[in-house]
């Protein structure tokens, strides 16, 4: 009997981890493979007036360069498909600088890099803009010719002027978030060859299907001519969803016809990555003395950068998570997201929630001064429940744990007696800061399926294919401890194929912390059907109706006469005889309605994650330096298929929460390298109680939603909370660095 | 990196030989934690690398009562850390070690290399202009002693010239009574400090001020001494309201950069606040010692 | 100066030797992850920033990205791939399987070095010498928690 749901069973990838021994993206190589290196524009905007590469062509060692008239397919790719608006080599104009424009192929790096040198472009500078305002300002430059706007985005729900009229308090405030950088600790990289007719690209990647596709368009060819295979991918955290290396290896092995190898610098992918949109949040939150909400309008100004990439993802996201977990019946938000000439942003670890929930949370910790009531109080007051109505007109029926997740850290709170007091060191304070979260699981009312495939095999083993990417996150583990309870197979018995377009097939991004919730259901779906497989076969075998045959316990039985039975792996043998494979196939697609382009009503998401975190934080007055003291977060996760690896995602979200609140900036132009860009290290850590909350999600894979983006999500904002309640300073603008602190002081100290 | 030449000389002499047939188309390289990123990123191109990290003729750390400290330019940070000898008479230079850069870079990056590529956040040199050090530089035809304040010329820039050698620090006797503290802020473990402050304070047997010396990195092209507010304290008792006139003098004899990490405003600001901490645990360490 | 030479270096990595034919401004890191096929030793930012280059010296960790191949002759090197004797786990390795401190795995080889070096000098280090040791390893994905967990859980 195999019991792995609800275990901390090891990960599966451990091993070849521990021992060094698994291939990332940079360590993918093929004897003679030649470099690649992309030419990049140093203007943040400009036209091309020509391109010559005819010194650089001299270059002993160079082989071929690349511009955009040898890009044979549609020489714009991007993640989402009504916007697919970058180039892959810049053919008109760059629009930020890092913007390619052509690409060079050698025997070797330092060949390449010369031949960059070498390589002269013709650029008529053109104006900048830096300010997503100043870019919706008519009669500024377009950036794209379609205008300045990306897209925009608007909940509409009740009456928001008869919502502020019946509130007795209005608070108004404005919030900032800066750019911010993935980080994954490994940089893009992957190689390329031509085999069986195909082009191979082996890269790390969070979406190996979507690389495929986008990758075949640029080069004009039928997806079946592209195979992407995932590599070890060394994180991710969103920055690895939009095509880096794969689009040019393709061009590269497209034209030669030889292996090709490209490995971004620490600093290329700092410069040509993605980003975090920075969002300008304006909230006017209303309530009763008693703290119940009653308004919320908000507007949202994004600045998407050069290119669209995620941007319609993170403003939907955004508009619809602006309330926070809270009932309101009056709901205004309008967000609009815009091109500048800075780096482009597109998903990074939350979508847009981090942000909004940096602001909600302050406005509910500003309710909560302002009322003279206990933070936790005001959200447990607010807090959605079963039968509660979102903002986009959703009843949420099922698996609302965010009032437990308060409580739960209320406990905490209360049971360490954590508040408000003096620091040891003179001139140091201690506060305690609350934040909550709701996360939708999942892309944001529009299609996302899964699908997955389960074959058994005549030896009692079996095999989980699946594109779902791994990253770091554990869905391999997870996937093959979901399909081992369910097959009744102990988990070293499966064998996993997976992130190889040429074997599996589209399981989706590793994004929207989806692949628990739906891969894990496809994989639920394709053993359902396997099991209708097995009864069919059965009933040819053993001459029974498949409607009397039920799958238990590794056979097939006849309900009528428990007697009749056959063992599954021997139907399997039969069946491979007759060159039948037994192979069950899956797909899910949570079920939403797509949201109304004027009000935002709809059903974004099939189910949604809940968390609630209390910090302790102790702000020194002199220095502006914030430390950590301790953190308590309580996540619903529906089911913790794993929760040993649950609490290492909330301990790597406080990590990264951290990052976010206090020290991570991306500035452009400044920011080059990892000296120029702090991230926590082991010495920034707080004592940190994860705590795993399930209210199980009767359409999740044994109960399961999500959890990777969530953990990050509540920490900043019980940070900046935190902050103010040790010195009585808002940090309204992130990250809250030395400067913005001391700021805040002195600007207090003179009032 | 940009190509160039390896050589590794086998004797101080032969290194100061093949200094003066290079000077300015060769750079030395000891630990080369700064010079590889310095390198790599374009910065320089020597033709000439000249690798001085075997000489065993400048790894060293010795001590009497007489001359005091001797270190060897080419002794790794980590063996600075470790050491009995200073822990036992210098310790404030083994503090400094233990949160210099990270522990990688200390097992292999020398004390020598980190006063000579002149960082101006650099953590070596505040402590030992806290303690009037001095380092003796070589060239073919001999040896110069310089102090540890004159060494510095502007960013990145020392009197160390094209043909020449740091070979020793020296650090002097340090008197009794006396009382060394070096603090820094950083926003992350293991990153370049954004300022530094080292104090000592030597005590008279009234228990007043005789000597004080404030080093300060991070605040200016070079590291310095806050001279005026050192002598503020000459003479008097050290008293916490004397400590915090002095650190606001101090403060204010800083010039800082404003740069990716923090405006001018806020250096100068913080380095008041070090000179102060360092100052009182300084005080508290001189006052231990006179009992 | 003419054209830069390629120099015969000698290094010892996990107790072999091997005779490279390499030029003087390749670092340690490029030459083992090139030249000798070791991977194991990541590139995750080359400036000596982040700690996936850090390997062995003597015992002692040291950035393998700031140092040239030509200076770690007469060396004893260890990179990841010498810890582990014929399939067997180093029991550093066994604890960070178990303690559940790998994720993403980019940072582990750095890390497991780092931890090992660690033990090696101080047997009994308390929960802060841990994080001490470890601070020039950045990781992004566990937030060190099980990182120190399972360096504790080898010293005993």
């Amino acid at each position: 009997m195999v019991d792995f749901v609800g275990k901390d069973i090891l990960r599966v990838d451990a091993f070849d981890k521990a021992l060094g021994s698994i291939l990332y993206g940079p360590d993918q190589n093929i004897e003679g493979a030649l470099w690649l290196l992309a030419k990049r524009s140093p203007y943040p905007h400009a036209r091309i007036l020509s391109i010559d590469t005819s010194q650089a062509e001299t270059i002993d060692g160079v082989v071929r360069i690349f511009t955009a008239a040898d890009i044979p397919g549609e020489n714009s790719f991007g993640i989402i498909p009504v916007t697919k608006d970058q180039t892959l080599l810049a053919k008109d104009k760059v629009r930020y600088i890092g913007d390619a424009v052509a690409l060079v192929a050698a025997y070797d790096l330092k060949s390449a890099k010369e031949a960059v040198d070498k390589i002269k472009v013709n650029y008529e500078e053109l104006p900048a803009i830096y300010d997503p305002e100043e870019s919706l300002k008519k009669g500024r430059i377009l950036i794209h010719e379609k205008g300045n706007l990306l897209c925009s985005s608007r909940i509409i729900k009740g009456d928001i002027e008869k919502g502020f009229s019946n509130a007795d308090i209005i608070i108004e405030r404005e919030y900032r978030t800066s750019r911010l950088e993935h980080l994954s600790l490994e940089p893009e990289g992957g190689i390329g060859y031509f085999e069986d007719g195909r082009i191979v690209i082996i890269a790390s990647t969070q979406n190996p299907h979507y690389d495929r596709d986008d990758v075949a368009r640029l080069l004009g060819l039928s997806p079946d001519k592209v195979r992407v295979i995932q590599c070890g991918t060394g994180g991710g955290f969103g920055g690895k969803l939009d095509i880096s290396v794969q689009g040019f290896i393709g061009l590269a092995v497209y034209h030669l016809k030889r292996a090709v190898r490209m490995v971004y610098s620490r600093e290329e992918s700092f410069l040509t990555t993605a980003k975090r949109h920075p969002l300008i949040m304006r909230y006017k939150t209303g309530a009763k003395k008693d703290g119940k909400l009653t308004a919320v309008k908000v507007d949202i100004i994004g600045d998407t950068g050069a290119y669209a990439s995620y941007g319609l993802a993170v403003i939907m996201r955004a508009t619809v998570h602006a309330t926070g977990p809270y009932e309101v019946e009056n709901v205004y938000v309008d967000g609009k997201m815009a091109y500048t000439n800075l780096p482009w942003c597109g998903a990074m670890r939350g979508f847009g929630v981090p942000q909004i929930a940096f602001a909600h949370e302050s406005q509910m910790d500003i309710l909560a001064h302002e009322l003279n009531i206990d933070p936790i109080d005001i959200r447990l007051i607010n807090a959605f429940k079963k039968g509660s109505v979102t903002a986009t007109g959703q009843r949420l029926d099922h698996s609302v744990g965010i009032k437990e997740s308060l409580y739960k850290i209320k406990e905490i709170r209360d049971k360490y007696s954590w508040s408000k007091k003096k620091g040891e060191r003179l001139g140091t304070y201690i506060g305690v800061g609350v934040g909550s979260m709701w996360y939708g699981i999942g892309n944001t009312g529009v299609p996302n399926p899964s699908t997955a495939q389960v074959e058994l095999l005549p030896d009692g083993s079996a095999i989980l294919y699946t594109g779902a990417a791994e990253i770091g996150q554990g869905s391999d583990t997870i996937l093959l401890q979901i399909a081992s309870q369910r097959l009744g197979i102990a988990i070293d018995r499966i064998k996993l194929v997976r992130g190889d377009t040429l074997y599996t097939t589209n399981a989706g991004a590793t994004s929207a912390s989806r692949q628990t919730y739906i891969s894990g259901n496809a994989v639920m779906d394709s053993i359902d059907h396997l099991e209708d497989i097995l009864k069919a076969e059965a009933s040819e075998q053993m001459d029974l109706p498949s409607s009397e045959l039920i799958v238990k316990d590794g056979k097939i039985f006849s309900i009528k006469d428990s007697s009749k039975s056959i063992d599954i792996f021997e139907l399997v043998k039969i069946c491979n005889k007759n060159k039948v494979r037994v192979i069950g196939e899956g797909r899910f697609d949570p079920p939403t309605i797509k949201l109304d382009p004027e009000t935002g009503q709809g059903v974004p998401y099939a189910t949604y994650a809940f968390a609630s975190q209390v910090s302790r934080v102790e702000v020194d007055t002199f220095t502006g330096f914030i430390k950590v003291l301790n953190s308590a977060s309580a996540h619903d996760v529906g089911k913790a298929i794993n929760p040993k690896m649950v609490k290492g995602q909330i301990t790597s979200g406080v990590a990264m929460g951290i990052g976010m609140a206090l020290m991570e900036e991306f500035v452009p132009n400044k920011t080059k390298s990892l000296k120029d860009y702090y991230i926590p290290t082991s010495m920034d850590m707080p004592e940190i109680i994860p705590i795993i909350v399930e209210d199980k999600e009767p359409t999740g894979p044994f109960g399961a939603k999500g959890v990777g983006e969530p953990a990050l999500i509540p920490t900043a904002p019980a940070i900046i909370n935190g902050i103010y309640d040790a010195v009585g300073v808002r940090i309204t603008h992130l990250p809250a660095n030395l400067e913005r602190v001391i700021g805040e002081l002195l600007k207090k100290e003179g009032a | 990196m940009r190509d160039f030449e390896y050589i590794a000389p086998k004797t101080v002499k032969e290194t100061l030989d093949v200094l003066d047939e290079y000077q300015e188309d060769c750079k030395i390289i000891a630990g080369g934690q700064s010079l590889l990123n310095i390198l790599k990123q374009g910065l320089m191109a020597p033709e000439y690398i000249i690798d001085i990290k075997n000489l065993e003729e400048l790894n060293y750390i010795k001590f009497d009562e007489k001359d005091g400290l001797k270190i060897g330019a080419t002794t790794t940070h980590r063996s600075v850390e470790f050491s009995d000898t200073i822990k036992e008479h210098y310790n404030v230079l083994s503090e400094m070690e233990r949160h210099l850069a990270t522990v990688q870079i200390r097992n292999w990056g020398t004390i020598g290399g980190n006063l000579c590529i002149a960082d101006p956040t650099g953590d070596v040199a505040p402590p030992l202009l806290a303690m009037d050090a001095t380092v003796i530089i070589a060239n073919k035809d001999g040896e110069r002693e310089v102090t540890v304040l004159d060494f510095g010329v502007d960013y990145y820039e020392t009197v160390v010239g094209p043909n020449e050698l740091l070979t020793e620090i020296r650090v002097p006797v340090i008197p009794s009574n006396t009382g060394i503290a070096y603090l820094k802020y950083r926003i992350v473990e293991g990153d370049a400090p954004i300022v530094g402050a080292a104090v000592a304070f030597t005590l008279n047997e009234k228990g007043a001020c005789k000597k004080a010396r404030i080093g300060m990195g991070g605040v200016a092209p070079i590291p310095i001494r806050a001279e005026k507010a050192e002598k503020m304290f000459e003479g008097e008792k050290i008293t916490d309201t004397l400590i915090e006139e002095a650190a606001k003098v101090a403060s204010e004899e800083t010039t800082p950069i404003p740069d990716i990490v923090a405006s001018a405003e806020y250096k100068k600001r913080v380095i008041g606040v070090y000179v102060k901490r360092a100052a009182k645990l300084a005080l508290t360490r001189a006052e231990k010692a006179a009992n | 100066m003419k054209g830069m030479k390629k120099e015969l270096i000698t290094l010892r990595v996990n107790n072999e030797d091997y005779e490279i034919f390499t030029y003087p401004n390749k670092t340690l890191l490029e030459v083992l992850r090139e030249d000798l096929m070791l991977t194991g030793t990541k590139e995750g930012c080359s400036e000596g920033a982040c700690g996936t280059c850090t390997v062995l010296m003597d015992g002692k960790p040291i950035r393998s990205c700031l140092m040239l191949a030509v200076e770690a002759q007469g060396k004893d090197i260890t990179t990841i791939e010498g810890l582990s004797e014929d399939d067997e786990l180093h029991p550093i390795q066994k604890n960070f399987i178990e303690q559940g401190a790998i994720q993403c795995g980019f940072c582990t080889p750095g890390m497991i070095l780092t931890a090992k070096a660690l033990l090696d000098e101080n047997p009994r280090p308390t929960e802060d010498d841990i994080k001490v040791a470890i601070s020039g390893n950045v990781c992004r994905c566990t937030g060190y928690a099980k990182i120190v967990k399972a360096i504790k859980e080898s010293s005993k």
